[in-house]
């Protein structure tokens, strides 16, 4: 019963030989760089879809992690995070946009030094191999997390001289991911103990201020919903809403963006803040110490919901859309799967419902009654054929064929080594919802 | 010399115990009990391949027929594997056997995705080495298989104090990768896998 | 200018002018032109020269004179004084080396008195004590020979000196402290070796061995540019001779080594175990009592907790020493020290199989094969306790442990006490002494062979195999308790189903022949009947219960005993079977063991074959049968592969009997004695019936064993041109016509005179055979031109320079050139009818002569002819190069290399891939450097001929293969030749492809067809051991 469908669009070119791990698009470049276990990083063009750089030289083993440094100008900075324990800062600068249509199809022997990507600097502490590298969305601060069960926060004072402002060791395991929040500085942490972390400021000291114990295995990735996604997902739909309908959004509202995760046990999960009575952390001027301070710093996440369970295998990553709210996650079944969240059915019309209930019974969660639910979307299986599949995400659509201004795609990671794009399109008008 | 190992005196099966393939083969072969002394009087070569004619290839009959991996052919694959702390193989060592060996094919008609499942038994329940062990059969199998398998190297249920600390390392990819970066760990491997031909 | 002016002068620019020089000096002191005083004081003067080199030189000349001086020219008062005077010079720090150079000399020139001796030994060390000081090693080479010397010559003087002097053999063994360079080392253990061994050395032991013992463990490896070729192994064993020179040793040598035992360095070990053996075996057994359990206590671990094999075999070897040792003298210390190991192992065997029982297996083995004495201590000390550990034990795997330990002293007792066809080391008048335990034994395995359920091979095996050993053992199992193992084999051969590889089975039968080995009368005695008994002599049922019967009845024909009575019976029961009509079959069945005996016993008909009377009895009624058409003709003789047989026995027989009677077999060599008319019968006859076709298959094998000598039943000729009308017949069977053309061949090898070779050849290749004319030419005539070829060939006949390249020409034929091409192959094949033993004329050059005639001309065909001419050239090619010996191949094979890989672009030519691949493998092997500029175009058709580079989408579904692949073989072969690529090739040059190359082989790994996956995995994995240089770590 899927509204969507997920098409091939391209495969980046040239594939490595060698594992994949994580591809991330640039925030604001038509870029992709992506980690790989050859010790590399490369980086693609999204508008032609074939290699710009391939970063080396600068870690022992493989890139596993790697994050751009949001708001520069002029440059990109590309932060790198691999096995051999250590980080990696990169430099480059940039020429505008229409760069690599230019370049496109030149031969990569004339991308010399000025015009590669510099090492400028390299971040030691971790014991053991780093697993996941984030810039927090200002800017301000770079997290790390690594096998020897800590989490970093880094603070750039001035280029290439950081210092490391808090070493989290609230896990008792490997941690496999860290996450920003897209709007206050918190950070989340996920590990091989099971459990989400969240940390924040308190008093100029890091502290954790909720542990998620929800998740039967391994938490292999974690992501917040985008900012202000109420104006963008089905709360955009306006017409004749419930009374209740109206309160839950008030109540997200209040929430804040909310964090999904997925783990080893098969399942992808939806938290959400619980709202402090009086205080209002949701807007976007809050987390200032001032206002923090006067309240205990500790919050309660609370499941708000279990996705319909398409995967039989651990799932490795997944990616929540800021421009439609859709969710996607693939795994070690090498499936893709998007989900979409809707009201439940009082609103939608018949034809569905029917169809509908199957999923919802699936997810339909043990205590608290729901006033919306995820629905698969769309469903791709063998997308980087017989091989696992490491990460997805959602991207801006930028080459030529691109429909609109805000088209996104999903772009794949996988243990073959290939980096795919893929579009994904309504299929029957009247299905979607 | 270590005189202090984990299990200095386990007990070994002999070869000729071990389940093998060749077992079915030659019965299948031979109906009339015999061993096969007098097939080789007449030379092939003579008259069987005139060069001149007929189909100028070794062909062996039936090449569309599939011989598909089972577990036999799992067994096979990591039955030598030598223990990293007696000159033994884990299959005379009976850490792996056959039984505990299961190839479980796709989950649904739209995947080709293959699972191998294997159970192992260290020698003694509180083998410090079950990871490696874990890790040697895993490798091997990730080596050796075709990639629409995923390997699932277990300690089978109670032969191990922490076996689910065991079973969730070898489960995790990530680490799994880690350690094959590591070249300390990697010589280990590289020793137990060396008695696979 | 004086001799030595001028000595000195040449001495630092070239020895061998000086040398000249002294040469002259010696001559004219020899014929007294020089007077020994003047010739001393001219020495003199340079002498007291403060230049210290000049000195030296000075004594180099001395020394170098008296080198040259003959005997007799001296007198003994002239050469005291010459020695007075050298010894003087000890005093000199200069020249020392050539002191000792002159007096070597001087001894040589005659022996001195014991006092002179002394004096000398005395003023040495006195003066040039410690050696170390001169730092020259070849000036202390000088002075270790002299003292050398002194130790061989003047032994018992140094002796007395020794005893008589105190403290002189301390300062003696101080003198050589600090001692480095091997050569000088090799001369310091001779020099000492002696003392240790002869002298009483009592008081000083310690301190000489230690001066030895320094060394110990020897880690030295010889320069690159060493002149003296002294190896490690030099130093050990010399090293090892002082160690265990003397029993005075004992205390200090046994705990020093034993420590050594605790190093990690294997090699340390080695050597500490390996001169352990050694001291255990010179000791002496009044020592060795009193170290024998220490040692025992340290050197089992070695074996029960293996480090490295050779550690553990060479810790048996120590532990045999010392028994064989102790053996030498009174019981009691003997006892002493095989009480605790029999304990100890006798522990062990508690939990069998275990580790540690298969340990104890070996010590018991390696001490009890040592000498009577031990088995008589350690039988009654395991054997009891290990029957009874058998009778409780609760599993088979327990009880097959144990037996496998008892096997182990069964055949160490027939070491000691020999087989009953061999000697052991044993005085044969002693009692066996296993014979108190043999009973009990052998019922324990009869018991265990018999009773065991199927499925325990190893169990049984081992029971089996103990049951063999005892029936071997001399003098200990009675005539009817051999025979009880007999019966049980033959049953088992007989009766029991056949289950997994048939080990039991095989191990059964082969076991019966090793018994007809040691007790022939008794196998023809017990088993025959009982065999004989279990084949019909009409096969009704259709059972093939006969088969394993009949494959055990003629591996017996192997041992010689039984050769006759084998063949003799199996004949019988062959005609037999006839006479009833037996089924093809079974008739097969007994012609192939009676071939296959006869195989076995080849040697036998060779020795007398006139006297023997197979030819009667077996070859005329089979050749009669073959031939006849009435009803003494059995079905089972229309059938191809029977008559294959009939031909080859009657090959066998026929062979090796005289000219004389060849001539009357070839009388008959296609009426077969039937005597029917020639004329009538193929290949005379064009329009015969098949079945009389088939009698051809027969004489093909007559005619292959015939002498070339022998005269043919028709004209050459006439026979020839028959033999080529009759293969031009289109509706022959393959065999059949397969039969005649090899006819052909072996009358061109065999019966055409060299000197009419060329004529008769061409009559038929040209005119008026005509078979090269190209009009004619067709694939029914190129097998005419190949079989005629095949047996030109191996005669290396000078006339084929002229064949070949005719036939060469034709590879360009539009029509048959590919046809011609495929002929090549069948050239230098093997060919079992072809051969010396069949009176062949095989040159052994004949593969040399044809590679250069065929090879260079075809590469230069290939690189002149056609896209369409080429493909041909390539599968002529390897058709000849794959039955080439590589060491042929290898001189072209430069040349070569590009041509096999382009072979392996042809699409269809299976075999032409196969041949070319081999090669390629075996040149890495051989002459890796000439493939290693081609690598990338070898790895990329490697891969195309063995994997897809489709997925495999479902299990069973066949949508995957996107081009189709070469068969299984092909792709093994290719994988193979994969495999080896990564060590064989240097490391630089194989990295860059190692992800391409292991990611491609993943394809490979879901090949349908396992035996490719098998060489897939291994040959992936030699691939991803190639390493990237990992900078960490």
């Amino acid at each position: 019963m899927s509204s969507l469908q997920i098409q091939p669009l391209a495969t980046l070119s040239p594939p490595s030989n060698s594992r994949c791990w994580q591809s991330v698009p640039h925030p604001s470049q038509p870029l992709i760089a992506t980690a790989c276990s050859d010790k590399t990083v490369r980086v693609f063009s999204l508008t032609s879809f074939t290699l710009l750089h391939s970063i080396s030289g600068g870690h022992k083993r493989s890139v596993r992690s790697v994050s751009w440094k949001p708001h520069t100008k002029g440059q990109s900075v590309l932060a790198t995070g691999s096995f051999d324990a250590s980080a990696g800062i990169w430099r480059r600068v940039e020429r505008g946009p229409e760069e690599d249509f230019t370049r496109h199809g030149r031969d990569d022997d004339e991308e010399e030094d000025d015009e590669d990507y510099q090492f400028s600097c390299i971040l030691d502490g971790h014991e053991h191999e780093i697993k996941s590298i984030v810039w927090s969305p200002s800017g301000q601060y770079l997290a790390t997390c690594s096998r020897d069960k800590s989490v970093w926060i880094w603070e750039e004072l001035e280029d290439d001289n950081f210092e490391t402002v808090a070493v989290l060791q609230e896990h008792d395991q490997d941690v496999k991911c860290v996450a920003w929040h897209p709007e206050e500085d918190l950070l989340a942490s996920a590990s091989y103990d099971d459990t989400i972390r969240l940390y924040r400021e308190d008093q100029d000291d890091w502290v954790q201020v909720c542990c998620i114990n929800g998740h039967s295995e391994t938490v292999w990735c974690i992501e917040f919903e985008g900012s202000g996604m109420g104006e963008k997902d089905f709360r955009a739909q306006k017409g004749e809403l419930s009374e209740e309908q109206i309160q839950h959004i008030e109540l997200l509202e209040r929430s804040g963006p909310r964090l999904a995760s997925c783990s080893d046990d098969s399942t992808v999960r939806i938290w959400r803040r619980q709202p402090k009575e009086g205080a209002d952390h949701a807007n976007g001027h809050a987390g200032v110490p001032s206002i923090i301070r006067s309240f205990s710093v500790d919050e309660e996440w609370v499941e708000d919901a279990v996705l319909p369970q398409r995967h039989d295998r651990v799932i490795y990553s997944i990616s929540w859309s800021r421009k439609s709210g859709l969710l996607a996650s693939t795994g070690s079944d090498g499936k893709i799967v998007i989900y979409k969240e809707r009201w439940k059915e009082q609103i939608s019309n018949g034809v569905t419902a029917a169809g509908v209930d199957k999923v919802v019974n699936g997810i339909e969660a043990p205590s608290r009654h729901r006033m919306t639910e995820w629905v698969v979307a769309a469903e791709l299986y063998s997308a980087h054929d017989v091989f696992e599949v490491n990460h997805a995400v959602w991207a801006k659509r930028c080459d030529k064929g691109r429909r609109s201004d805000d088209e996104e795609i999903i772009v794949s990671t996988g243990d073959d080594g290939e980096v795919k794009a893929w579009t994904v399109e309504e299929v029957k008008p009247q299905a979607g919802g | 010399m270590d005189r202090s190992k984990d299990n200095a005196n386990p007990t070994i099966l002999n070869a000729s115990d071990l389940p093998s393939r060749r077992r079915e083969l030659s019965a299948k072969k031979r109906d009339d009990g015999g061993t096969g002394l007098f097939d080789g009087l007449v030379p092939a070569y003579n008259y069987l391949n005139d060069p001149f004619d007929g189909p100028l290839s070794s062909s062996d009959s039936d090449d569309d027929s599939f011989e598909d991996i089972d577990e036999q052919e799992i067994y096979d694959l990591i039955a030598p594997i030598s223990d990293p702390e007696h000159p033994l193989s884990l299959a005379e060592l009976a850490v792996v056997n056959l039984p505990d060996i299961h190839v479980e094919p796709p989950t649904s008609p739209q995947s080709s995705i293959s699972t191998v499942v294997v159970e192992i038994t260290p020698t003694i329940t509180h083998c410090s080495l079950a990871t490696v062990i874990g890790l040697g059969v895993r490798v091997r199998l990730e080596q050796a298989l075709p990639p629409r398998f995923r390997v699932d190297v277990r300690v089978k249920k109670g032969a191990h104090n922490t076996d689910d600390a065991v079973n969730k390392q070898l489960r995790d990819k990530e680490r799994v990768a880690a350690a094959l970066e590591n070249g300390t760990l990697m010589g280990v491997i590289r020793k137990m896998l060396s008695t696979c031909e | 200018m004086s001799d030595i002016q001028q000595y000195l002068l040449d001495y630092d620019r070239s020895k061998k002018d000086a040398s000249v020089t002294a040469e002259a000096s010696a001559t004219r002191l020899q014929n007294r032109e020089l007077k020994l005083l003047s010739f001393i004081q001219e020495l003199g003067e340079y002498l007291v020269s403060e230049d210290g080199a000049m000195r030296a030189k000075t004594m180099a000349y001395l020394a170098e004179v008296l080198s040259f001086v003959p005997q007799k020219v001296l007198s003994l008062q002239q050469r005291n004084l010459l020695c007075d005077f050298i010894v003087s010079r000890f005093e000199d720090s200069e020249g020392l080396g050539s002191c000792a150079k002159a007096l070597i000399a001087l001894e040589e020139l005659g022996k001195w008195e014991d006092e002179r001796a002394v004096m000398i030994t005395e003023s040495l060390l006195n003066n040039t004590h410690p050696l170390r000081q001169y730092k020259s090693a070849s000036e202390r080479y000088a002075v270790l020979r002299l003292l050398d010397k002194m130790m061989a010559n003047y032994r018992d003087v140094l002796r007395n000196l020794q005893e008589n002097t105190p403290g002189f053999l301390s300062r003696f063994i101080a003198y050589f402290d600090g001692e480095k360079d091997p050569r000088n080392l090799m001369m310091v253990f001779s020099i000492l070796r002696a003392p240790m061994a002869e002298w009483n050395i009592s008081a000083d032991a310690q301190e000489l061995f230690e001066a030895v013992f320094n060394y110990f463990p020897i880690a030295y490896r010889p320069p690159s540019n060493d002149v003296y070729g002294i190896t490690v192994q030099d130093l050990k064993d010399r090293l090892r001779d002082c160690i265990s020179a003397t029993p005075d040793f004992a205390p200090y040598a046994i705990p020093a080594l034993l420590d050594k035992l605790d190093t990690p360095m294997v090699n340390a070990k080695r050597d500490a175990l390996t001169a352990i053996t050694s001291v255990a075996s010179e000791y002496g057994p009044r020592t060795m009592a009193l170290y024998s359990i220490t040692l025992w206590d340290a050197l089992k671990f070695e074996v029960l907790n293996v480090q490295e094999e050779s550690l553990a075999e060479e810790a048996l070897n120590a532990l045999a020493a010392i028994a064989r040792t102790l053996s030498q003298g009174t019981n009691g210390p003997l006892q002493a020290y095989l009480r605790p190991i029999a304990k100890e192992c006798n522990e062990h065997l508690e939990d069998a199989p275990t580790k540690q029982s298969q340990a104890s297996a070996r010590f018991l083995k390696a001490i009890a094969n040592v000498s009577p004495e031990v088995t008589n201590i350690v039988f009654p000390n395991v054997l009891p306790n290990l029957l009874v550990l058998y009778q409780n034990a609760d599993t088979t795997s327990k009880r097959r442990g144990l037996l496998e330990v008892f096997v182990q002293l069964v055949r160490a007792d027939i070491d000691v006490y020999g087989s009953w066809r061999s000697l052991g080391t044993a005085d044969q008048s002693l009692a066996n002494a296993l014979t108190e335990y043999k009973d009990q034994a052998l019922d324990v395995m009869l018991n265990g062979l018999n009773s065991a359920p199927i499925k325990e091979v190893s169990f049984r095996l081992v029971c089996l195999d103990g049951l063999l050993q005892m029936s071997k053992a001399r003098q200990l199992l009675s005539d009817n308790q051999i025979g009880e193992i007999i019966q049980l084999l033959h049953s088992i051969v007989i009766h029991e189903e056949s289950y997994g590889k048939d080990e039991v089975k095989e191990a059964a039968i082969n076991g019966l022949v090793e018994i007809a080995h040691q007790k022939p009368e008794i196998v023809i005695h017990k088993a025959f009947p009982a065999f004989l008994a279990e084949l019909p002599d009409k096969d009704e049922d259709g059972s093939k219960a006969y088969v394993p019967v009949l494959e055990a009845f003629a591996k017996l024909a192997s041992e010689e005993q039984m050769f006759g009575t084998v063949i003799l019976r199996v004949k019988n029961k062959f005609s037999a079977a006839v006479k009833q009509g037996a089924t093809p079959t079974y008739l097969v069945a007994l012609l192939s063991a009676l071939l296959y005996a006869l195989t076995q016993g080849e040697s036998r008909l060779q020795q007398d074959p006139e006297s023997s009377t197979y030819f009667q009895d077996i070859v005329l009624p089979l050749l009669q049968r073959a031939a006849s058409s009435d009803s003494t003709h059995p079905a089972a003789f229309d059938n191809e592969t029977t008559l294959d047989l009939v031909g080859r026995i009657c090959n066998l027989i026929v062979r090796p009997l005289n000219l004389e009677q060849h001539d009357k077999v070839a009388v008959e060599l296609y009426t077969l004695f039937t005597g029917s008319s020639q004329s009538a019968l193929p290949p005379f006859q064009v329009d015969s019936t098949s079945e009389q076709g088939k009698t051809l298959i027969v004489s093909t094998h007559v005619l292959a064993s015939l002498r070339k000598e022998a005269t043919l039943p028709v004209d050459l000729q006439v026979l020839i041109s028959s033999l080529v009308d009759y293969s031009q017949i289109p509706s022959l069977s393959p065999v059949v016509r397969s039969a005649s053309l090899r006819q052909l061949s072996l009358i061109c090898n065999k019966f055409i005179p060299a000197s009419s070779l060329k004529s008769s050849i061409n009559q038929l290749l040209h005119d008026p055979g005509e078979l090269f004319s190209l009009e004619k030419l067709d694939s029914l005539r190129i097998r005419i031109i190949f079989a005629i070829l095949k047996g030109v060939v191996p005669r290396n006949s000078p006339f084929l320079s002229t064949i070949y390249p005719e036939v060469l020409a034709f590879l360009s034929h539009p029509q048959y050139g590919k046809t011609i091409a495929h002929g090549f192959t069948t050239l230098l094949q093997p060919d079992d009818l072809l051969t010396k033993v069949n009176h062949c004329q095989i040159s052994g050059l004949h593969k040399q002569k044809s590679f250069a005639l065929l090879v260079p001309n075809i590469t230069a065909i290939f690189s002149e002819s056609s896209a369409e001419t080429k493909p041909n050239c390539l599968i002529a090619l390897s058709g000849i190069l794959k039955w080439m010996p590589f060491d042929i191949v290898v001189e072209e094979v430069e040349r070569l290399v590009p041509l096999l890989l382009q072979s392996l672009d042809l699409s269809g030519e299976d075999l032409v891939k196969e041949a070319a691949i081999d090669l390629l493998l075996s040149v890495l092997r051989e002459k890796p450097k000439v493939i290693e500029e081609y690598i990338g175009s070898l790895i990329s058709r490697l891969l195309n001929n063995s994997t897809t580079t489709a997925t495999r989408r479902t299990v069973g579904s066949s949508n995957l293969t996107a081009a189709p692949l070469p068969p299984p073989k092909v792709r093994t072969a290719a994988l193979k030749c994969l495999t080896l690529v990564p060590d064989k090739l240097r490391h630089e040059t194989v990295l860059p492809y190692r992800r391409q190359v292991t990611k491609r082989l993943t394809f490979a790994l879901d090949d349908r067809k396992r035996e490719v996956r098998g060489q897939a995995v291994k040959c992936r994995r030699a691939w991803l051991d190639v390493d990237e240089v990992d900078d960490d770590e």
